[in-house]
């Protein structure tokens, strides 16, 4: 093994009839029903399925990990020309475990050890099987070389690093002894677009280098990047098991098709949307800016800022979407609309009048909030007709007119007969049917002013659209207007008249949705279009140019700290004004705003 | 979520609901039987007052310890209130009273006791006489006296001994041995005197005088003879009594001061609830409510409360709460009210913890932005998802309130006009029980105390899984 | 934030407490009259002394007199008996701190002193020895039983611990010390009742020792059998949380074998919480000491503390009053201490 020290080693994997069945409380699941499959050294496996469809227990029956509550547990499972399910569990632990087959978890966050040292969790298998200390750590400088993280890395804690660079500690760790095959599991959940496509890219990599490749996802549009072959999964079964080519461009499943079918695309060309007539602002934002004071101990503290310069309108009827990764701010904005927070500089004005607190109760009756959690934005312990009701008690209004009111907004957001839904608890209600109680709250007031934020990001793919679409009807029906704050700029162009795109608490580019989208001007817009994942079978020999935050300057939106130099992907001609000063938002072209000095 | 009944379900699914709960409501049955029967002021009057224990037999275990072959005399208590038989004698009358008993035991009475309530005399004091007939037919005069003389210038008819009874203990009385002192010598054939027998009179009354055992009792039927004579045909007296002290009491004996154990401890049932409830009730009440303000209001509110929390949090409770009592004076209220004092921090800064994460959920955003006020927020979106949790704790502090206040009784700081279990206990030990072996009276008042803490624990335990999910989900 | 900045912070707090207990004792000392009578016995006492000795020289009766009331008006506005309570708060504060608290009533040391710092010094080592002692068996006991049961969810011996670790949340252990006296000193007649030496002790050293450790066997036992329950459980669920997590998955997959996996990845990473409970149960303990103590006559701070109540010795209950807080103070220090070495999250926050 230390003469191909740095090759992995290369052999087939061929799983036939995997069965796994759990004991739960009330009799067996059928985890894993009959599935076969195989993965030829060097090729990537996609593995599609919802959550609890089964895919995580096939890596964990190939890991051996499975927890305790097996009932049945059969099929042949053999890796180059050994079967390796008969295996004793202690030579399995000796021989196959991470040095022919490792994973990585889902769940950067807590896939590490928080009490040791990044360096030593890595080494620690190499270390296990005798290899010396520091041999261990120089192919452990290697590969954190190999992954993009640099070697003080080695000595850190994980609570020092970002979710990107500890997902990509975990790949490095994953590789310590060069196995043949890595299972993926979900390895960008809970990761920024950005960030996203930096690891797709990292994994695309290794790949070439001849590792083979489970990848489980729930998201289809992520395995045209990586994988050769796609199955899809549904109830413990494979209903779809083809080349990915053939999968997407002929699926069988009707369920595939409508997997397919919700992945945004960008190419689509949607009719833009009429602006509104009129140019009366309902919200105006003036150079608002946030800080934060951030706690350092008892005594010193530091001022975060989380929004810096904002100046933006909302038309009145329009919808504004904000478009931004974790941390651009954008929560932090939305808050702002809804006199939530006030601005450490800055103001706002609501229909033409000055926000400030004293007449906060008559603002909180014209603006109104969609929240991103169904589960926990509304009080699971009133039934939905006191949930609708608070908003009129608490602005006073007849009690006569309660009952008519709630009857009539429930019927606004298709929750008929409404009679079904007055007494019930939220949590009788599924995500899709809590999340129109949130915006039947939000409608009851008769405000025109809503901010929506994230409203479909923690909903079923299948009901997304329809909650969009509910939206999108009842502005044009009741003049409403939106403050539409997303991570997607996929829907936000579904859903909006405007983008603004936010970076680092800056508004860096503003404009028509389908300007943006199709001819965006900041090379920060144009790392977020590129870092969506699309599907398309071509996506596997291209390499996504995305920037990434953790490589950012603070001061400048371009300048990689790693580098060290100012970059962009897209222009060469960099000015080091970038460096130095922020750039303003300046018209480019009619209506398309962006902020850059180049 | 689950609803109410669900969870009420779950509750009483666990073996230790069912018994807790169970328990619970044996316990406060029999608390309001207490708080219905007993007089308010039970602890001055009764438990502390020493003469209301007098005829009762001194450190006597429980009665049934007889079914494991110890001997045993059984306590009793001969109330005369109507003579056999009245008797004129010239120009008096002799009351005579009478009562026979059949004594087998194989010892004699622990003690003899004579009470006279209530004379009532017009002209000259009456008499009254004891004596008693022996199964071997020796009549022996144990005790005569006259009741006490019209002081100067006191107006017939005289009262006397109506506020409290007349007692004599004839076992310790000397003139009682000197009654007995010749029956005695002719009897067993010695000079004994006097001052021999005081002390243990009963024992030579009830003697065999057998030459072989000096111990062995004469077996048989007694008769207790009283004659009262009076002067005046209308002289009265409600109640002679004549008690025989056993050596065993009731279910679960007495203390050294002759207490009915069973009654103390009878009482300590709603105090030990009441302690443990109101003191939790209140901590966990002014804890919640300070815990939600801290952690909701913020700013300078949730510093100060919080500074002020984690000091106190960070004193030792014993020391200080000892300490405070010794100064201030053992009174409940003022324990309970230190329990609460420094009970409260400790929930306040969990309640503030979990205040903070709920703050950051989207319902209270969504409170917020519906215009609803701070004390709306508070009460309705944030103290609902704490309810399960605080309720919990309110029946886990109960148990830690009623030990606390054992404990500090159990070092002599209970409050003497209110017995607890504890106090119980303290005596019991001080005394010197546990080397002496008075196992009745340390070992139910510390069973009580336990069991009734194990209640407590048993209700948050099967309480736990309910509330425990939702905890989590947070 | 700093390691060492932590600590201060932490410290500081610390001291805050102490300093709250003392102003608090003070001030109930002060404003009920107590710190007056205390003084003025401290007064009678230099007196009493002043007059021995003066009387050997001075015989003139009137001129003794003299001298005494000039000495008594002195010692008077030394100790600001003069002025009200509140103007010596900052001196009392600082006796107390010194433990310089004159002598005690009735109370006498081992050795005949009834000086109250002497009194209460002596008594130190031996609630120290019992309590440490106690907590590092009941430690020992606890963390191999809860990793244990930790692995074995279900299992009848994890329920029995569970069951007992909440019966023992229930029973005082003054209460069991009692019982256990009963059982094996009076019943069986295998272990001494109480005290802490045989009367008359042992003159060899070895056998002076193996004394003290019969004496100890039953107040130890009693410590632990009420912690050790709780504490096995506590554990357990810590290990369970932490074996939870997602880590703990990733360092089997790693195929490390299942002692490391427990090792490096559960117990180490519990370690912090655990350390925290073991602190806060032998802070806990402390307290429990004036009690089980008392039960056992073990010649500790907690005996003298009921001592002194029955006594009524109040310079001493002050003395003992701080000494506890003193303790309890220290022993939290020490967990924050210990809490930042073992997480390197709160290390560098």
């Amino acid at each position: 093994m230390t003469t191909k020290k740095n090759k992995p080693n290369k052999y087939n994997l061929v799983v036939k009839n995997l069965n796994v069945n759990y004991k739960v409380t009330k009799g067996t699941v059928k985890a894993v029903n009959n599935v076969s499959f195989q993965i030829k050294a060097g090729e990537a496996l996609g593995i599609v399925g919802e959550s609890g469809c089964g895919k995580t227990t096939i890596a964990l029956s190939l890991i051996r990990l499975l927890p305790n509550n097996i009932s049945k547990l059969n099929g042949t499972i053999t890796l180059g020309n050994k079967k390796i399910n008969n295996l004793s569990d202690d030579i399995f632990r000796k021989t196959v475990k991470w040095k022919q087959i490792s994973m990585v978890f889902q769940g950067a966050m807590n896939s590490l050890n928080p009490v040791l040292r990044i360096g030593d969790q890595i080494i620690e298998p190499l270390v296990n099987t005798g290899e010396s200390k520091s041999i261990a750590k120089k192919s452990a400088l290697e590969l954190l070389d190999l992954v993009g993280l640099s070697e003080d890395i080695y000595s850190k804690y994980p609570h020092e690093l970002s979710g990107g660079m500890k997902q990509r500690v975990i790949i490095a760790m994953s590789m310590i002894h060069h196995p043949g095959l890595i299972i993926l599991d979900e390895p960008t959940s809970a990761l920024d677009v950005s960030v996203q496509a930096q690891i797709m890219n990292l994994l695309k990599s290794l790949k070439l280098q001849g590792i083979s490749m489970i990848f489980i996802t729930h998201d289809i549009a992520l395995t045209s990047d990586l994988c050769d072959n796609l199955a899809v999964m549904k109830d413990g079964k494979f209903i779809e098991y083809d080349s990915l080519a053939n999968v997407l461009t002929n699926p069988k499943h009707d369920f595939t098709k409508q997997l397919i079918q919700s992945v945004p695309s960008l190419s689509l060309s949607i009719p833009s949307r009429k602006l509104p007539s009129t140019k009366k602002s309902i919200l105006d934002f003036k150079n608002i800016k946030v800080d934060f004071i951030v706690r350092k101990g008892l005594l010193s503290s530091e001022p975060f800022t989380a929004v810096s310069d904002v100046s933006l309108k909302i038309n009145q009827g329009e919808t504004l979407a904000l478009v931004g990764e974790s941390g651009s701010g954008k929560t932090t904005l939305g808050r702002v609309a809804l006199n939530l927070i006030e601005p450490s500089n800055g103001q706002v004005k609501f229909q033409g009048s000055l926000l400030n607190n004293s007449d906060d109760f008559s603002f909180r009756k014209n603006a109104q909030a969609i929240f991103q959690d169904p589960y926990s934005s509304i009080n699971s312990f009133m039934t939905i007709y006191q949930i609708l009701e608070e908003p009129l008690v608490i602005h006073n209004i007849d009690n006569n007119l309660h009952s008519e009111k709630i009857n009539e907004v429930l019927k606004d957001v298709n929750l008929v007969p409404t009679k079904d839904y007055l007494n019930k608890y939220p949590h009788m209600l599924s995500g899709g049917q809590r999340q129109r109680v949130g915006i039947a709250r939000a409608l009851i007031l008769d405000s025109k002013f809503i901010v929506a934020d994230e409203p479909v990001s923690m909903i079923d793919a299948s009901s997304r659209l329809e909650i969009l679409g509910l939206l999108n009807n009842l502005q044009s029906v009741k003049n409403l207007s939106f403050l539409y704050i997303t991570h997607d700029i996929a829907t936000a162009r579904q859903f909006s008249d405007r983008i603004a795109v936010m970076f680092f608490g800056r508004i860096v580019e503003l404009g028509k949705s389908n300007d943006v989208v199709k001819n965006p001007l900041h090379p920060y817009t144009r790392s977020l279009i590129e870092a969506i994942p699309t599907l398309n079978p071509d996506n596997l020999s291209k390499t996504r140019k995305v920037i990434s935050r953790d490589n950012f300057h603070p001061s400048c939106t371009y300048y990689d700290k790693k580098l060290n130099r100012v970059v962009d992907y897209h222009l060469n001609n960099v000015t080091h004004k970038c460096r130095k000063k922020h750039p303003k938002l300046t018209e480019i072209k009619k209506n398309h705003f962006i902020a850059c000095h180049l | 979520m689950s609803t109410n009944r669900e969870n009420f379900q779950e509750f009483f699914s666990s073996t230790s609901g069912k018994l807790g709960s169970i328990l619970l409501v044996i316990f406060i049955l029999i608390s309001v039987f207490v708080v219905f029967t007993y007089p308010l002021n039970f602890g001055n009057t009764i438990w502390s007052n020493p003469s209301y224990w007098s005829d009762y037999p001194k450190s006597a275990p429980p009665t049934w310890v007889s079914i494991f072959g110890t001997e045993n005399v059984e306590h009793q208590i001969i109330d005369f209130t109507s003579p056999v038989d009245v008797i004129p004698i010239s120009n008096q009358e002799q009351r005579l009273y009478s009562y026979t008993l059949n004594y087998d035991s194989n010892i004699s009475p622990t003690f003899l006791s004579l009470s006279m309530y209530d004379v009532v005399y017009h002209d000259r004091p009456p008499t009254i006489s004891v004596s008693i007939l022996r199964p071997d037919n020796e009549e022996i005069l144990i005790y005569r006296d006259v009741i006490s003389s019209p002081r100067q210038g006191e107006e017939g008819p005289y009262v006397r001994y109506s506020d409290s009874p007349f007692r004599i203990n004839l076992s310790g009385d000397k003139s009682v041995s000197s009654n007995l002192i010749e029956f005695v010598q002719d009897k067993s054939n010695s000079q004994i005197s006097v001052n021999d027998i005081v002390g243990s009179n009963e024992k030579y009354i009830f003697s065999s005088f057998s030459s072989t055992n000096p111990q062995e009792v004469l077996h048989g039927e007694y008769q207790i003879l009283i004659k009262f004579v009076v002067n005046n045909e209308n002289d009265s007296i409600s109640k002679i009594r004549f008690v025989l002290g056993g050596s065993s009491y009731g279910l679960l004996g007495t203390d050294s001061l002759g207490r009915n154990l069973s009654v103390g401890l009878l009482f300590g049932f709603p105090i030990a609830l009441l302690i443990g409830l109101t003191t939790s009730t209140i901590t966990t009440m002014i804890g919640t409510s300070m815990g939600i303000i801290s952690g909701y209001t913020g700013g300078r509110t949730d510093t100060i409360i919080q500074r002020f929390a984690d000091t106190l949090s960070n004193i030792p409770l014993l020391p200080i709460l000892l300490f405070l009592i010794f100064i201030f004076g053992p009174q409940l209220w003022l324990v309970m009210t230190i329990l609460v004092l420094f009970g409260w921090p400790g929930l306040t800064i969990i309640i503030r913890s979990m205040v903070l994460q709920i703050n950051s959920s989207q319902s209270i955003e969504a409170a917020k932005s519906l215009g609803a006020s701070k004390w709306r927020i508070m009460y309705r979106h944030i103290f609902p998802q704490l309810a399960p949790f605080i309720f919990a704790q309110l029946v886990f502090f109960t148990p830690a309130a009623i030990l606390a206040e054992a404990s500090l009784s159990f070092l002599g700081l209970g409050d003497p006009s209110i017995p607890t279990w504890g106090q119980i206990l303290e005596n019991g030990f001080r005394t010197g029980g546990v080397y002496i072996g008075y196992w009745w009276w340390i070992l139910p008042p510390g069973l009580l105390i336990v069991i009734t803490a194990m209640i407590f624990v048993f209700i948050a335990l099967a309480l736990e899984p309910v509330v425990n999910p939702k905890l989590k989900k947070m | 934030m700093s390691l060492l900045q932590t600590l201060i912070v932490r410290g500081l707090s610390l001291i805050v407490v102490l300093i709250t207990v003392l102003f608090l004792s003070v001030i109930v000392l002060g404003a009920t009259g107590y710190s007056d009578r205390l003084l003025t016995a401290t007064v009678s006492e230099e007196l009493r002394g002043l007059r021995q000795s003066l009387s050997q020289n001075i015989r003139d009766p009137t001129e003794l007199e003299q001298v005494i009331e000039d000495r008594r008006e002195q010692l008077i506005e030394f100790y600001g008996l003069d002025r009200p309570w509140y103007y010596r708060l900052p001196d009392m504060v600082f006796r107390i701190l010194t433990l310089d608290l004159g002598e005690a009533r009735t109370l006498r040391s081992f050795t005949g002193s009834n000086r109250v710092s002497d009194i209460v010094l002596e008594r130190l080592p031996n609630t120290v020895l019992l309590i440490t002692s106690a907590t590092i068996i009941t430690s020992i006991i606890g963390l191999y039983v809860g990793v244990k049961i930790a692995t074995q969810v279900g299992s009848r011996l994890e329920r029995s611990v569970s069951y007992f670790s909440a019966i023992s949340y229930a029973l005082p252990a003054w209460w069991l010390g009692i019982i256990f006296i009963i059982l094996f000193a009076f019943q069986l007649r295998i272990l001494p009742s109480s005290g802490m030496y045989s009367v008359p002790p042992p003159t060899e050293p070895f056998a002076l020792f193996l004394d003290k450790l019969v004496h100890a066997i039953l107040p130890v036992f009693t410590l632990v059998i009420v912690s050790v329950g709780s504490w096995s459980y506590a554990v357990r669920t810590m290990v369970l949380n932490i074996s939870q997590e997602d880590f703990v998955n990733v360092a089997r997959a790693k195929g490390l074998p299942e002692n490391l996996v427990m090792r490096r990845h559960i117990i180490r990473v519990a370690a912090p919480p655990i350390v925290t409970s073991l602190i806060l149960g032998l802070t806990g303990s402390l307290g429990g000491a004036i009690l089980t103590e008392t039960v056992f006559g073990w010649p500790g701070m907690g005996r003298l503390y009921y001592e002194a109540i029955l006594a009524a010795d109040e310079s001493v209950i002050v003395a003992l009053t701080f000494m506890f807080t003193l303790l309890y103070v220290i022993a939290r220090f020490i967990l924050e201490i210990l809490y930042v070495v073992l997480d390197p999250r709160v290390r560098y926050k």
